[in-house]
């Protein structure tokens, strides 16, 4: 078998996404909804159920009182942070390990969050407001690399090669060896999960939102500079380390200056001190 | 040996000789390590924006967050410790630059002038330097030899004599 035909053979072994994501985001996106509807659908869940309970009662929420059962959670939370955690609960299933993966799948779990919060972080700079599709983008931007990872790791010597002596990026060295950047991939995964253009968009596209045409929202440029600070703090260490380009024009066209985006960075730090204990929960709890 | 972490935006100071202080997750965020080989007291400063200016609020809860608070801070701490402040030497790490990109290069760069900057006004002598690049770091040092190892970007650990 080729590289290529391998890849695609390991991306459909890949699991069904989560049918009650996809539900929860369209109760969500949509105003006319109720706060019971959206109970209803995440207690045919058991698996997200759980895991929503556990990290309700997770400092990172900060709630008074114990949260014992979905009405309650999702009254407590509000719809933002129900979108959060149903994500969260949901996703964290691809990020499992496997055999001499087991550190590198805990570090893209916490790149996954990390990105995820300060997405919305510099989302209510931009626009003052939060959206649900940013985040499934964000939290999802790297799943290319669940797939990519196990050919990266046998070509490693290769790509490494090219970035240490060509000066290539790590995603121009994975294209170069393996025929397929983890970006498109990605893309490529989402498609498969069923996910709208927009977020199959930014996912594909987050090393180079410049190149995705007929686009003018920003969300693939909010998650492109979410995912550089998150490499810069260090947020989930990989083999690739910070061999990406980054975007000069990313802060213009966010409208951001320089100081807005280190003021993100200082506020990441503390949500993801208090996020900790949520990747845990979850992480483990799917392992 | 107990292996201590020294978190993103945090310092940690050990007088005792079985400590290992880490620091994993050096991207442009930097390392400043202080020991002094009289007394047999180190520490770690691991910060990431190179000054406090514009967010002294923040300063106040996170310290080491920023390089021109968190290395007199860390001197301070090392002297409560025990510490000689005149016998005290200085090594820094850290400081990585995504590929062409002027926002991360100026984070980066700042916090390594910073630092010589801020140890240079402290006349603390900066012996030995690990910075730049493209790749993560990793830091570690023996609070009983001052011994401190840097991670190579092919995985190795080699001394930051």
């Amino acid at each position: 078998m080729n590289l290529d035909s391998a890849i695609r053979n390991s991306m459909t072994r890949l699991p069904a996404f989560p049918a009650t994501i996809h539900r929860v985001m369209r109760l969500v996106n949509n105003p006319d909804s109720s706060l019971t509807e959206l109970v209803e659908v995440i207690r045919l869940d058991q698996s997200i159920t759980a895991n929503i309970l556990r990290m309700c009662n997770s400092a990172y929420f900060g709630l008074l009182h114990r949260v014992d059962n979905v009405h309650d959670a999702v009254m407590y939370l509000g719809r933002q942070n129900i979108v959060r955690a149903v994500m969260a609960a949901g996703t964290s299933r691809f990020f499992k390990s496997t055999p001499g993966y087991e550190a590198e799948a805990r570090e893209l779990w916490e790149h996954a969050v990390g990105t995820a919060l300060l997405a919305q972080i510099l989302a209510r700079k931009i626009s003052r407001r939060e959206d649900a599709s940013l985040f499934t983008a964000a939290i999802l931007h790297d799943i290319g690399k669940i797939v990519l990872g196990e050919f990266v790791k046998d070509k490693y010597a290769e790509i490494k090669k090219l970035v240490a002596e060509q000066s290539r990026s790590f995603l121009e060295a994975e294209e170069k060896v393996l025929g397929m950047n983890h970006a498109t991939l990605g893309g490529v995964i989402a498609a498969q999960w069923k996910f709208p253009e927009d977020i199959r968009g930014a996912i594909a596209f987050h090393h180079r939102p410049d190149r995705l045409q007929g686009r003018t929202d920003l969300m693939p440029w909010v998650i492109h500079l979410a995912d550089q600070g998150c490499l810069m703090l260090g947020i989930g260490r990989g083999a690739d380390g910070l061999a990406y380009e980054g975007l000069d024009g990313a802060l213009d066209k966010l409208g951001l200056a320089q100081a807005d985006f280190e003021e993100a960075l200082a506020r990441l730090v503390k949500e993801m001190d208090s996020a900790r204990e949520m990747i845990g929960i979850v992480h483990a709890s799917t392992n | 040996m107990p292996q201590i972490l020294v978190k993103l935006a945090d310092m940690t100071v050990s007088g005792n000789p079985e400590d290992l202080l880490v620091v994993y997750g050096l991207g442009s965020t930097a390392a400043v390590l202080l020991y002094d080989k009289e007394t047999r007291v180190g520490g770690i400063a691991h910060f990431m924006l190179p000054s406090s200016t514009s967010e002294p609020r923040r300063a106040l809860e996170y310290p080491a967050m920023y390089a021109d608070v968190a290395i007199p801070r860390l001197v301070e701490s090392c002297i409560g410790k025990g510490a000689c402040r005149e016998s005290l030497t200085a090594r820094l790490a850290g400081g990585s630059i995504l590929m062409g990109q002027g926002i991360s290069r100026s984070i980066s760069e700042g916090n390594i002038a910073t630092a010589r900057q801020v140890l240079e006004k402290l006349a603390i002598p900066l012996t030995a330097e690990n910075t730049g690049g493209n790749h993560n770091r990793a830091v570690r040092m023996e609070i009983a030899t001052g011994k401190t190892v840097v991670r190579r970007p092919d995985g190795g650990w080699e001394e930051m004599a």
